[in-house]
């Protein structure tokens, strides 16, 4: 993989990862830890403009350039706004996650943000099925899922985005 | 300049916004239901794309076929030729994430086939390390025969005759 591509995301995995921790321990992220993903989402998107005009060989026009963001962005917000929208509906999943992904969604597009948000719930079921099994929790109790999104987001650099 | 009471309790408020916290969780509630909803919905939208492109590839080879076989004073490999020209000329953007392969037609004993593939990919195939068959592949194999003028004026006649007695019935 590309290095200037790589840097954004090792930028984006270290920032969730800061976020886990407030997470595990209350559930809860504070909200200048939301923005400091503005630092990633910013290097993704200079290293793309950087890319493309040095492995495409192209003149990258503003309109171009524009365009392509919009696109690659608009789709990769929706999986993060659904998610948003979700948790205002129905109360059972918290705000933060939406943004998480959100973020996620406008680095790494639609596929990534939808397959992030898959294996990031499927990695969470496990532990919320065993923990109810073994009558540890309640259905209402919640569990950090910032962590599992950030394990999630994992599968996708190594082994889905290939 | 002076900074007024109100402002500096402004400036407190937005320093405090920023402190405040959103919540990150997921109740199990909806962490034992969101994953298996999500996949059936995935499930359910690939099985829509394979199913509508598997139909929109049998068409296009359908009436290319037809198409091809309409054409009058040809050669067989002429046909041949026709049969693919009119098959890569239909508009493809059509297809929702489907792989085409390169269609094969041919043509033996009056009866020209035309016979297409295609494959799609369905979603976190980095994840299938077994086999490595990470996609979902149709096949859509059609012939025709070449119909004589002769056959053709025979028919008309004699739909035409079968019609005309129906009427006078």
């Amino acid at each position: 993989m590309d290095i200037k591509l790589l840097i954004p995301k090792a930028l984006m995995v270290l920032t969730v990862a800061a976020m886990s921790v407030p997470d595990i321990r209350r559930k809860k992220v504070p909200v200048y830890m939301l923005f400091l993903m503005l630092i990633p989402v910013t290097a993704s998107i200079i290293s793309d403009l950087v890319v493309i005009s040095i492995r495409g060989g192209e003149q990258v026009t503003t309109e171009g350039f524009i365009g392509r963001l919009l696109a690659v962005m608009g789709l990769g917000l929706i999986p993060g706004t659904a998610l948003i929208l979700l948790g205002r509906v129905t109360g059972k999943i918290g705000l933060a996650d939406g943004i998480v992904l959100s973020g996620i969604g406008v680095m790494e597009g639609f596929m990534g943000a939808l397959s992030v948000i898959c294996f990031g719930s499927l990695l969470l079921s496990i532990p919320a099925a065993v923990l109810l099994a073994a009558k540890k929790v309640k259905k209402q109790t919640g569990l950090p899922f910032i962590p599992f999104l950030g394990a999630g987001y994992l599968i996708w650099i190594f082994l889905l985005s290939r | 300049m002076d900074i007024s009471t109100e402002q500096i309790k402004d400036g407190g408020s937005s320093i405090r916004k920023l402190r405040e916290t959103a919540g990150g969780y997921f109740t199990v509630e909806a962490a034992l239901l969101f994953p298996f909803v999500l996949g059936v919905i995935l499930l359910v939208i690939y099985l829509w794309f394979y199913s509508y492109d598997r139909c929109l590839m049998e068409q296009d080879c359908a009436i290319a076929l037809v198409e091809a076989l309409g054409e009058r004073g040809v050669s067989p490999e002429e046909r041949v030729g026709i049969l693919l020209e009119k098959y890569e000329s239909i508009y493809k953007d059509e297809y929702v994430g489907w792989i085409p392969q390169a269609a094969e037609a041919s043509y033996s004993k009056g009866v020209l086939s035309i016979k297409q593939s295609g494959k799609l990919r369905f979603p976190f195939r980095g994840l299938i390390f077994w086999n490595g068959k990470d996609v979902w592949t149709a096949e859509a194999n059609y012939k025709g025969s070449v119909i004589k003028k002769m056959f053709g004026i025979r028919t008309y006649r004699k739909i035409n005759g079968l019609i005309q007695g129906d009427r006078n019935d």
